[in-house]
């Protein structure tokens, strides 16, 4: 990997994050939350940055940068006590296909059909991507945090 | 025999606990909790406080349930719904303890309703984050400085935009933003030469609907059919509004001057 490669990783995770941080603050995070939120967000970016320079589709790369993502997302919501809520739904900010799902509907009402047809499909595998990303990570198994269970009142 | 009494509430209390019970998954449903955690929360609730045969459905849109032996039935609508996740992680925070024995009934209605209240961040820290969002997302997806420059103008003046006509209704508001987020974008990339096209959609992310839509596939993969349909096609209708929105100013932008700009 060449040192502007390098660099070009770095400033997309930097703004990866900064771009997860500010829409979690309009989607109003808690505050102690605020850097996790741009972790998560940044990682799953750097994840799918990372994917796409290796010369994988944007499809499976979307599908590569929900494995980490879900897990950090997981792993802050044990450590802050917060719901998986808050760190998934910011941090899949940056991968989610907001543009495509625009273009889609640019193209529709342009009757340019070829194109919609394209990004619509594209639009498509990449919200199915993630969302399968998402829900397999989330299935799997992970050690319970150590709490006292629920005590019955006697 | 007074000890079985407090674990089985009921009569009064018990139909208090299920109005706690729905106000509480309804701040979970209009805050943008998943279906699913509304309806899991719903019903660990249920069980720490015991309220027996707690039986519940949610929808994108709306809540229905019963106890007993549905001698207690509520529905509840949820017409509208924005995204503030702190109010989400309260709620979580609420259920826990309730689950842990921390709070009783009165407590936890307390709570509730100071979760209800957790404000937006105010009108500077939105039109901040707002631009400065904006003008990252517009150099990730390969814009120049200048274009994230043009792209945090709009960013911040939409959300000041939003902020001002915040009862209007929502795909009306979607619709003359994202015209709003063209207009701007078109000015100020004329001042400063920029191309218009990475500033409109790196603004236009504050308005586009890819959580919901991605949301919306996640509800069909844990089989919430009906409440995945809600949502794609709520996607899908502020999708169409945006690109109204955006098309009609570049459209009289091309009528007016002669120049195509996207």
């Amino acid at each position: 990997m060449t040192g502007t490669q390098l660099f070009d990783l770095l400033r997309q995770f930097l703004l990866g994050g900064i771009g997860t941080l500010c829409f979690g603050i309009l989607f109003g995070i808690p505050r102690k939350c605020y850097l996790a939120c741009a972790a998560t967000g940044a990682v799953g970016w750097l994840t799918y940055e990372l994917a796409v320079m290796m010369g994988i589709g944007a499809v499976t790369a979307n599908l590569l940068a929900a494995i980490p993502l879900t897990l950090l997302a997981r792993i802050f919501a044990v450590t802050l006590k917060a719901p998986v809520t808050v760190f998934l739904l910011c941090g899949i900010f940056p991968l989610v296909p907001g543009a495509g799902i625009y273009y889609t509907a640019y193209y529709f009402i342009q009757n340019d059909n070829l194109q919609m047809a394209a990004s619509a499909a594209d639009t498509v595998k990449i919200a199915a991507a993630l969302a399968i990303g998402i829900s397999v990570m989330l299935g799997l198994p992970f050690p319970k945090p150590r709490h006292a269970p629920p005590e019955k009142k006697k | 025999m007074a000890e079985k009494i407090r674990l089985y509430p009921d009569g009064e209390e018990r139909r208090r606990i299920m109005d706690f019970i729905m106000a509480a998954g309804q701040t979970l449903l209009e805050n943008g909790a998943e279906v699913f955690r509304a309806e899991q929360t719903m019903q660990i609730m249920a069980n720490s406080l015991h309220l027996r045969e707690f039986h519940v459905y949610v929808l994108t849109n709306g809540i229905f349930a019963s106890a007993g032996t549905a001698e207690i039935s509520e529905v509840r609508n949820v017409p509208e719904r924005t995204i503030h996740l702190g109010r989400v992680a309260a709620v979580n925070e609420l259920s826990r303890e309730i689950a842990a024995g921390q709070v009783d009934l009165e407590q936890a209605e307390q709570q509730l309703v100071a979760a209800q209240r957790i404000p937006f961040p105010g009108l500077p820290a939105q039109i901040l984050s707002g631009a400065v969002g904006s003008a990252a997302f517009a150099m990730m997806f390969g814009g120049s400085l200048l274009e994230a420059v043009a792209a945090a103008a709009a960013g911040g003046t939409v959300n000041l935009y939003l902020w001002l006509c915040s009862r209007l209704p929502a795909l009306f508001q979607k619709l003359t933003g994202a015209a709003l987020i063209t207009l701007v974008c078109i000015l100020v990339c004329g001042l400063l030469g920029a191309s218009v096209n990475h500033a409109v959609i790196g603004a236009l992310m504050i308005l586009t609907p890819g959580v919901a839509f991605t949301m919306s596939i996640r509800d069909f993969v844990k089989g919430d059919y009906l409440s995945g349909t809600i949502r794609l096609i709520d996607a899908v209708l502020v999708a169409a509004c945006l690109a109204c929105g955006t098309g009609l100013v570049l459209r009289a932008h091309t009528l007016l001057t002669g120049v195509t700009v996207a």
